[in-house]
């Protein structure tokens, strides 16, 4: 009886979905003002309309020309670098450039195909289909952000292979669906080389589905310039920021984990805006966070007290 | 599986670690506090150098120096007597550091057990005395200090001496124009090497006005003007041969006999 009311329901939602997949491709990319209700209407499905105001970031190089045309071309694009320098908060202003609804995933282990895909939902009247974030991407026309992608597991990864070639398609072996991502719709990836690499790395087949933008700190004058525009300080302040924070880097050499990110400049800077005092806001914001080893711990701090008279 | 080999060598390892971390734990007098060696700080100097001039160099422990033989002492009587102390030193490539600091451990009365803040101040003073030596000698290391030691030692041991006070007063100047929070503790390092100098009439004749001049820069503040010197210190090394040579001549013999080795008693802050 289940089955048979599952069967019905599948076959009610594929027909459902192939109407509304064809008028997706017949619009041939839908006017932005339909497409930006549509993502409103969604939002409970993990969809993020396109920010109203441009969320700050500062170029390194000419990764966002690049972005474009990777958009206009289809091509999926894949933000290599550390932790904090940037990564989707370029994506956020990219999805504000070409003002294109997000879907962001944050990856783990245990992230399956269906917690992309989707799946279905018993209720108390039946069972529902769900779409998972990837669909709802695709269905949308969405940028979909997945984020620190080595954490997934290799046979997740590979669902993604069929969007980010010439096919541009989603198979939804479940509902028995074959989605064909409209323009629109782009699939980014990131993760940090420095520490993950380690343990865990991307297939040469995956790898190879992606242009890759290398992202590393910024150089000094321009951190500086993220800090106070970021964090509310005075440039003078930052810059004894960035400049600590640039010795504590030379640390990662000597067996710490992750060098201290612009993310945690702007925490401190944000701190130090409140009124905390400097040393204490670095000592919280900026050194405890990366080590619990005691010796590289004494090195920092020692670092910390001798910097700032 | 683990090869035989590699057993024994993993439990000579952990043996040696054990046996030296009791070492550690046991090392000085039993009414005492221990006594913070180089071994325990030696990776703290080494990732601070590190961060701060961005290269790093093998630490090595600075022996104490042979006692001076009989003919010595006769034949030597115009040289500066040392103390016979490790002396911190660098050659360019390497830093030379004491195992210990000359730093007078706190003493309980009698049957009295010391207290645990003065303990912990007396680490935590060593320490900071090992940072700051190990810092002033890296900085030396950066100014080239020891490429011109040679040059000005064929001039004479009084020059030699005059020229390793210079860098001494400079490498101090340009460690806390890069880290500010180090003025406190070069301030208390010279304090504390002051209170430790011979007085200026047990000095050859030939050798008080170094010694005079020592201790006039530890009686001064790092970042003010020491009388008779330039200020603010040469950063080129090679010109405080020429500032030295220049010290001496204007001296002049000073009327006694003239040292053969050592015109200046070194210590921690001289180096």
């Amino acid at each position: 009886m289940v089955l048979q009311e599952m069967n019905k329901l599948t076959d009610t939602h594929r027909l459902e979905r192939e109407r509304s997949v064809a008028t997706a491709r017949g619009s041939g990319g839908a006017p932005a003002k339909e497409s930006l209700q549509r993502a409103a209407a969604l939002a409970h499905d993990g969809l993020r309309p396109p920010p109203s105001e441009e969320p700050f970031y500062s170029p390194t190089h000419d990764e966002i020309s690049l972005f474009e045309h990777c958009h206009e071309n289809g091509l999926a694009v894949m933000l290599k670098g550390p932790t904090g320098c940037g990564k989707t908060r370029f994506v956020e202003h990219m999805a504000w450039k070409l003002q294109r609804p997000m879907v962001t995933v944050s990856c783990h282990d245990d992230l399956s195909a269906s917690d992309l895909i989707g799946r279905y939902l018993i209720r108390h009247d039946g069972v529902e289909w769900q779409d998972g974030p990837l669909t709802t991407a695709v269905r949308n026309g969405a940028i979909c952000y997945l984020d620190e992608i080595v954490e997934a597991r290799q046979d997740t990864i590979v669902v993604l292979h069929s969007l980010t070639d010439h096919r541009r398609t989603l198979t939804i072996d479940k509902t028995g669906e074959v989605l064909e991502a409209p323009p629109g719709f782009q699939m980014i990836i990131s993760y940090n080389p420095g520490y993950q690499r380690m343990l865990k790395d991307l297939k040469p087949s995956t790898r190879q589905r992606f242009v890759a933008l290398d992202f590393d700190f910024p150089a000094p004058e321009r951190e500086i310039e993220i800090v106070v525009r970021e964090g509310g300080i005075t440039a003078s302040d930052a810059q004894a920021l960035v400049s600590l924070a640039n010795k504590l880097r030379s640390f990662q050499d000597r067996g710490l984990a992750e060098a201290p990110s612009t993310r945690l400049l702007v925490a401190t800077a944000q701190l130090m805006r409140r009124g905390i005092d400097m040393k204490r806001a670095c000592q919280v914001a900026l050194i405890s966070p990366l080590s619990d080893d005691a010796g590289l711990l004494d090195a920092m701090h020692d670092l910390l007290d001798l910097t700032f008279a | 599986m683990a090869e035989a080999e590699d057993v024994v060598q993993d439990v000579a390892r952990h043996a040696t670690i054990h046996i030296r971390r009791l070492w550690f734990e046991h090392r000085g007098k039993d009414e005492g506090p221990r006594p913070v060696s180089l071994a325990e700080v030696r990776q703290r100097i080494d990732l601070l150098v590190h961060a701060v001039h961005g290269f790093s160099l093998p630490l090595r422990v600075a022996h104490i120096p042979a006692r001076p033989t009989m003919l010595t002492r006769l034949f030597r009587r115009a040289d500066v007597r040392q103390s016979g102390l490790a002396i911190p030193c660098t050659d360019g490539r390497s830093l030379w550091l004491p195992m210990d600091m000359p730093l007078a451990p706190p003493r309980a009365a009698a049957g009295a057990i010391i207290d645990a803040a003065e303990v912990k101040a007396y680490r935590r003073n060593a320490g900071e005395l090992f940072r700051t030596i190990g810092l002033q000698q890296a900085s030396r290391v950066l100014r080239g200090s020891a490429d011109h030691v040679a040059e000005a030692a064929a001039l004479c041991p009084r020059t030699l001496a005059l020229y390793t006070v210079l860098e001494a007063q400079a490498a101090d100047e340009r460690l806390v124009q890069e880290l500010p929070g180090m003025a406190r503790s070069v301030n208390q390092l010279r304090e504390k090497m002051l209170a430790l100098r011979p007085a200026i009439n047990a000095v050859p004749t030939a050798c008080r006005h170094v010694e005079k001049l020592v201790q006039r820069i530890l009686s001064c503040e790092v970042g003010t003007p020491v009388s008779h010197l330039p200020w603010p210190p040469s950063t080129n090394a090679r010109e405080n041969v020429e500032i030295a040579s220049w010290l001496l001549r204007q001296h002049g013999d000073g009327g006694g006999k003239l040292p053969h080795q050592h015109a200046v008693f070194t210590d921690c802050w001289t180096g």
